[in-house]
């Protein structure tokens, strides 16, 4: 055993190959299963309220004597903001805007300065014409609920349990009222 | 390198990393936007989404669904559209009347549910006047004012209107 030497093989001249057909084998089942599982369209929701009547005893009303109202009108051309107080002076005001995207951007802007002023209103009344298209419609209903990334910081609904703000988004007037849902 | 071998005893090589550089790259993509969300939901070929720029996820599968032609409640078909419309001899009052029945038996099993329901906490988080309508973008409001009406009269009072979110 002394006398023999351990014989090694002389490494060859040619350079060694990586067998990549199991890479491409893996990648490809799950390329397939991530493409055929995959939805391409985020789904949504937009939640608004219609009124009611109740038979339930009365409430005792906690609002402050003097609150606003805003009251959205939507027309198939145009907008209308209104904006009135319970108390005197009433100080209402009505401004309209042409139903495209720039006319909808300055009714958004519109509102984010009566959210600033008033940061304790909290709810808004939207009339929606007839034959007024389902998708100016959801416009809309964005620019009143919605806050954009580059809209200043206002003050926002309470969380419920388990949701997360960022899921949640930012919203301008959480609360939308649809009032001409009415019998 | 996979290679392949010819009579002549000559092989041809096929590089196959700029395929493997790309399913890198296609599969990175797949598992960044692969969507976790319990509540899956498919759309209806004959219906388009209102696109909206709302962060808030769809958190139940649609129970009024109206396409261009059709409106079903719970996956069963209600009621054939005419021309976006809903047929004069199924209003009432403004509503419509089967949807209403429909919808009415629906109120009904969600009460149930939230009667056997054991804790306070899960009663008042079960919200059971919330219906959730899945709408093609080219309807008018009529329509909706129509379904929102037959919502109201069995006691649906919250609408989530489905849209198709901007940013994913």
């Amino acid at each position: 055993m002394a006398g023999k030497r351990r014989k090694f093989k002389k490494p060859s001249s040619s350079t060694p190959e990586l067998n990549v057909m199991p890479f491409i084998d893996i990648f490809s089942m799950l390329n397939t299963f991530l493409l055929v599982s995959a939805s391409f369209i985020g789904l949504g929701i937009l939640e608004v309220q219609i009124p009611f009547l109740s038979n339930s005893p009365d409430v005792p009303d906690e609002k402050p004597k003097r609150s606003i109202s805003i009251m959205v009108e939507v027309e198939k051309e145009k907008l209308l903001l209104k904006t009135s107080w319970s108390a005197p002076p009433e100080d209402a005001k009505t401004k309209t805007y042409e139903m495209n995207p720039e006319g909808i951007e300055l009714f958004h802007q519109d509102l984010i300065q009566i959210k600033t002023d008033v940061p304790e209103s909290e709810k808004v009344t939207m009339l929606t014409e007839d034959d007024v298209q389902y998708d100016q419609m959801i416009l809309v209903l964005d620019s009143i609920k919605t806050l954009r990334e580059k809209d200043p910081d206002l003050p926002q609904p309470p969380l419920e349990e388990g949701e997360e703000r960022k899921r949640r988004g930012r919203f301008l007037y959480d609360k939308v009222v649809m009032g001409s849902v009415i019998l | 390198m996979a290679s392949v071998g010819g009579d002549d005893g000559a092989t041809l090589s096929l590089n196959v990393m700029p395929m493997l550089d790309i399913f890198s790259i296609l599969l990175t993509f797949l598992l960044m936007s692969y969507s976790t969300d319990p509540t899956n939901h498919d759309i209806d070929e004959n219906l388009e989404l209102p696109d909206s720029v709302t962060l808030v996820t769809m958190d139940e599968v649609p129970s009024v669904v109206v396409t261009r032609s059709e409106i079903f409640v719970n996956d069963n078909k209600i009621i054939d559209l005419e021309n976006g419309k809903v047929p004069d001899s199924e209003l009432q009052q403004g509503a419509i009347l089967t949807v209403f029945k429909e919808l009415e038996k629906l109120a009904i099993g969600n009460k149930k549910v939230v009667n056997n329901l054991s804790s306070e906490e899960d009663k008042k988080k079960s919200k059971p006047g919330t219906l959730t309508v899945e709408m093609d973008r080219k309807h008018d409001f009529r329509l909706l004012r129509r379904i929102m009406l037959s919502g109201q009269q069995a006691e649906f009072i919250r609408f989530k209107l489905l849209v198709a979110k901007e940013t994913i």
